[in-house]
């Protein structure tokens, strides 16, 4: 199992090295001078050659990539075109910020997610299964930016109920940094105040962005929690006299929360890329921002730092995943 | 089993428990704030500054904070072109022109208490010019400064340069900074780069506070502020500037009319109608000096032809430009420099389309037709492409076959700066703002021969020796009355040469709530607000 592990690891080194390489060339056959774009439009020739010079771009491609490689084993990520600071201070700015929408709509997806698939499987063709299929049905069809906007007339214009636009109230200054996750340092550093703004600024994004994933695990509850209900073991559980409620919960559910466990990490890195379209409705400082901007600067140590950060978090959140069949099923524990 | 169920449970009753704290702290949050509420001002804009730096920064995006944390030697004046005393109280410039002697404001104070005196402002210039970055070229002229003594500063110039007040008067790199703030943060002699890059240390009426990244900047009052705090019975002043950087129009206007922005500078243009109709909004719209035009390949046959490009001048329906393609935030230019400019010929013709007239002119030519022409413009400025549609209808009429292209303006500037002048396409639309209030910004560097690319941005390869000494003249000359005839004879030279098609300049529009009073909008602090005049009156 160790050794699986460590080739796992090893596996998703060289995809990342993949990934650079990847980025690195296709931002660069995008036609476009980032010099020029960095020195602005009025900069006369002589500038251009200076951030040329001061960013190595004038140097052939394959000593680009050769020099950025060497840079990033030593851990730096180069300097950004677009801010001008190092690409992993900035990075330390924004990507908490989309860390807590994912992590805040993953829950979100899983905790509803789960409960209407149980709800669904129960009620098999009841209404209540009906509806849950419908909503599950439009979280996976209804396009991210028209449910925000919705939610934002809804809940924000009409009725006043919930704050929008940003993390935080802009009236509060944000929470000593040490995570960067504003609820999880206004808790530590026992900020109430930021606390609950947070939580409140957090709500809408995390909700428009949970929708889609919601049905995806919904569904797939669903389907596994209805399989596993017809294999002989829930029948000879039941035939021992259990409550319904405890064959559902304590037999069927372990073993239909295997494949939705997969699922659940899969969807995590949609959820990331989704976080990018949600960012920009709910104008949240987050990669998707600062992605933004770099692509329009064609700013490529910003791009290809974002892309290496989305990657590695991918890897990670796919090998907790695999750690977790190891808790959740014994039969791969005993292989 | 009851392990399951109990952490079920469990999560149940967290979930529960955050989505309740949450709906209590959020309720607490406002009422607390009650106490002490400070009179706030939040402003929406679309773009982030890159840097905070006064010596780097030159762009937009960092106008409003720039405008109101540092202050210059000298300022425009109110809405106007004019220039007026900042930090300076008085200056004189010599006869010939080169040495302009600046008598300091007295007992002005950094932000973080240094006193303002000569020898900050050299060493504010001196280290911008030293960084060499961003707004530099534009401070080429100068040669050396020299601090006289504590109140008194002298700029000598390498050769006389007319446009030198207008060009302090600007935004771009003309801050006067704490030379302690900078002394005191310099790490291996980057000059503070890396320190001002996310801090500010002026002069100005505004303090900087914090710039959360990607989310918003903080600026709160200088109660030391060396010209006071009037009282005034427009309403209160403003205790606190919030600028939030929001890119997504739409959302600018959710939060505008919620009432959570005093102003939003990037409401959708097709929205602005609708926008402007909603109680308690108001629509501030001006006029940009935002030039938007077309230079003709003049190395080129047949657009060498005066009679084919004056053609084409007639051809194209102006009026349809301004009311169907920029829906009427805009109006027409008159010449090749923008209405407003000082020097700026207010009795050129603005051309409206006479197709008869652009038939005879092209039968006059002597040019067989059908011709075919290139148009090409800049991707993404959907206008530009608007243009060329409307353009290429247009010239059909006179037998004239326009195909229209857009490339990145890397690829246009790769085709106007090519050797072989052929490369160039026939037509090519650009844009162009004033950096400072003169129209020698206009003219030098698109009209003057000396100015084809590489050079700088004469892309039609214009050429004409009177205006060459015409616009060599008046960068020499330092009565203002002298200099501007200059310049409009050179402006009147340009179009009797049918060297471009001046097509329009955009207007600036900004929403606001009309709670917010004293607004004043000057042309070329375009994005900036006067917010120590503002008050808010609620």
């Amino acid at each position: 199992m160790l050794n699986q592990l460590l080739r796992r690891i090893l596996l998703s080194l060289i995809a990342l090295i993949g990934i650079t390489l990847l980025v690195f060339i296709l931002s660069h056959v995008v036609p476009g001078d980032p010099a020029r774009l960095a020195a602005g439009p009025q900069a006369r020739e002589a500038q251009v050659e200076s951030v040329r010079k001061e960013y190595g771009l004038d140097k052939p491609l394959p000593q680009q990539y050769l020099i950025y490689m060497s840079d990033l084993f030593q851990g730096n990520l180069g300097k950004s075109l677009q801010s001008r600071r190092p690409v992993s201070e900035d990075l330390v700015d924004y990507f908490p910020a989309t860390l807590e929408l994912t992590l805040a709509a993953t829950l979100l997806a899983v905790i509803g997610g789960i409960a209407f698939g149980i709800l669904s499987a129960v009620h098999k063709n009841e209404w209540i299964d009906h509806l849950t299929r419908v909503i599950s049905l439009g979280g996976v069809s209804i396009p991210v930016f028209w449910l925000g906007l919705v939610l934002v007339l809804i809940f924000y214009r009409a009725l006043g109920w919930l704050p929008f636009g940003g993390r935080l109230d802009p009236s509060l200054s944000p929470p000593v940094h040490i995570t960067g996750l504003y609820i999880l340092d206004s808790l530590l550093t026992a900020n109430w105040q930021t606390l609950g703004s947070s939580i409140a600024y957090l709500i809408l994004p995390a909700v428009t962005l949970a929708f889609s994933s919601l049905g995806v695990v919904s569904r797939m509850t669903r389907a596994s929690l209805l399989d596993t209900l017809q294999e002989d073991y829930i029948r000879t559980a039941r035939g021992k006299g259990l409550q319904e409620r405890l064959v559902l919960m304590r037999h069927a559910l372990k073993n239909a929360l295997i494949p939705v466990t997969t699922i659940v990490g899969l969807q995590f890195g949609g959820l990331l890329g989704g976080a990018f379209l949600v960012e920009v409705i709910f104008s949240w400082p987050g990669l998707g921002t600062y992605a933004m901007k770099a692509i329009m600067f064609l700013d490529y140590n910003g791009i290809i730092g974002v892309t290496l950060l989305t990657g590695l978090v991918f890897m990670i959140v796919n090998l907790l995943v695999d750690l977790t069949y190891l808790t959740i099923d014994p039969r791969i524990r005993a292989q | 089993m009851v392990t399951i169920q109990k952490k079920l449970r469990f999560w149940g009753m967290l979930l529960t428990f955050v989505l309740l704290a949450s709906v209590i702290l959020g309720a607490c949050a406002q009422p607390t704030s009650t106490s002490v509420t400070p009179v706030t001002l939040t402003i929406a804009d679309a773009l982030q500054p890159s840097s905070l730096d006064i010596a780097t920064e030159y762009e937009a995006a960092a106008m409003a904070v720039n405008r109101v944390v540092y202050e210059r030697l000298v300022r425009y004046k109110g809405n106007s072109t004019e220039i007026e005393p900042e930090l300076a109280s008085s200056w004189d410039v010599s006869t010939d022109g080169l040495t302009y002697t600046f008598h300091l404001r007295q007992g002005v104070k950094f932000h973080d208490g240094t006193p303002f005196n000569a020898e900050a402002v050299k060493f504010s210039f001196e280290r911008m010019l030293a960084i060499n970055q961003g707004p530099a070229w534009m401070f080429s002229a100068i040669d050396s400064i020299q601090a006289v003594d504590d109140n008194t500063v002298k700029f000598i110039l390498k050769q006389p340069f007319s446009a030198f007040l207008p060009v302090l008067a600007n935004i771009w790199g003309t801050g006067i900074i704490s030379p302690t703030a900078v002394t005191s943060n310099t790490v291996n002699s980057d000059n503070a780069q890396a320190y001002m890059q996310d801090h500010m240390v002026g002069t100005g009426p505004y303090k900087f506070v914090e710039w959360v990244h990607g989310d918003h900047i903080t600026l709160e009052r200088n109660m030391d502020y060396w010209g006071g705090w009037p009282e005034s019975a427009d309403g209160k002043p403003i205790d606190k500037v919030v600028i939030r950087f929001i890119t997504e129009p739409a959302t600018q206007r959710l939060t505008l009319e919620q009432g959570d922005l005093d102003i939003a500078m990037n409401i959708s243009v097709d929205d602005l109608a609708a926008v402007s109709k909603e109680a308690g909004l108001v629509l501030v719209e001006e006029p940009s000096m935002m030039g938007t035009y077309i230079r003709f390949n003049m190395t080129k046959a047949p657009l060498d032809n005066k009679n084919v490009r004056e053609a084409i001048r007639y051809a194209l329906d102006y009026k349809s430009i301004i009311d169907k393609i920029m829906l009427g935030h805009a109006v027409e230019m008159q010449g090749p420099a923008a209405i407003g400019l000082p020097g700026h010929n207010d009795n050129l013709p603005v051309f409206s389309q006479d197709l008869q007239k652009a038939k005879e002119l092209m039968a006059a030519s002597g040019v067989q037709t059908p011709i075919n022409l290139e148009y090409v413009y800049e991707t993404g400025q959907e206008d530009r492409r608007m243009v060329g549609e409307l353009l290429q209808a247009n010239l059909a009429e006179i037998g004239i076959n326009l195909t229209i292209h857009t490339l990145p303006w890397e690829s246009i500037w790769a085709r106007v700066s090519a050797e072989d002048k052929s490369q160039t396409p026939d037509l090519t639309a650009n844009g162009w703002w004033p950096d400072y209030a003169d129209v020698q910004d206009y003219l030098y560097p698109m009209y003057h021969s000396s100015q084809w690319p590489p050079a700088s941005l004469n892309i039609g390869f214009y050429g004409n020796p009177q205006v060459d000494q015409l616009l060599d003249q008046a960068l020499a000359e330092n009565d203002a009355t002298a200099r501007n005839a200059m310049y409009e004879k050179a402006q009147q030279l340009i179009v009797d040469d049918v060297a471009s098609l001046d097509l329009y300049q955009k207007t600036m529009t900004i929403m606001m709530h009309d709670w917010v009073k004293g607004f004043v909008y000057n042309p070329i602090y375009t994005e900036a607000f006067n917010i120590y005049d503002m008050r808010i009156s609620k």
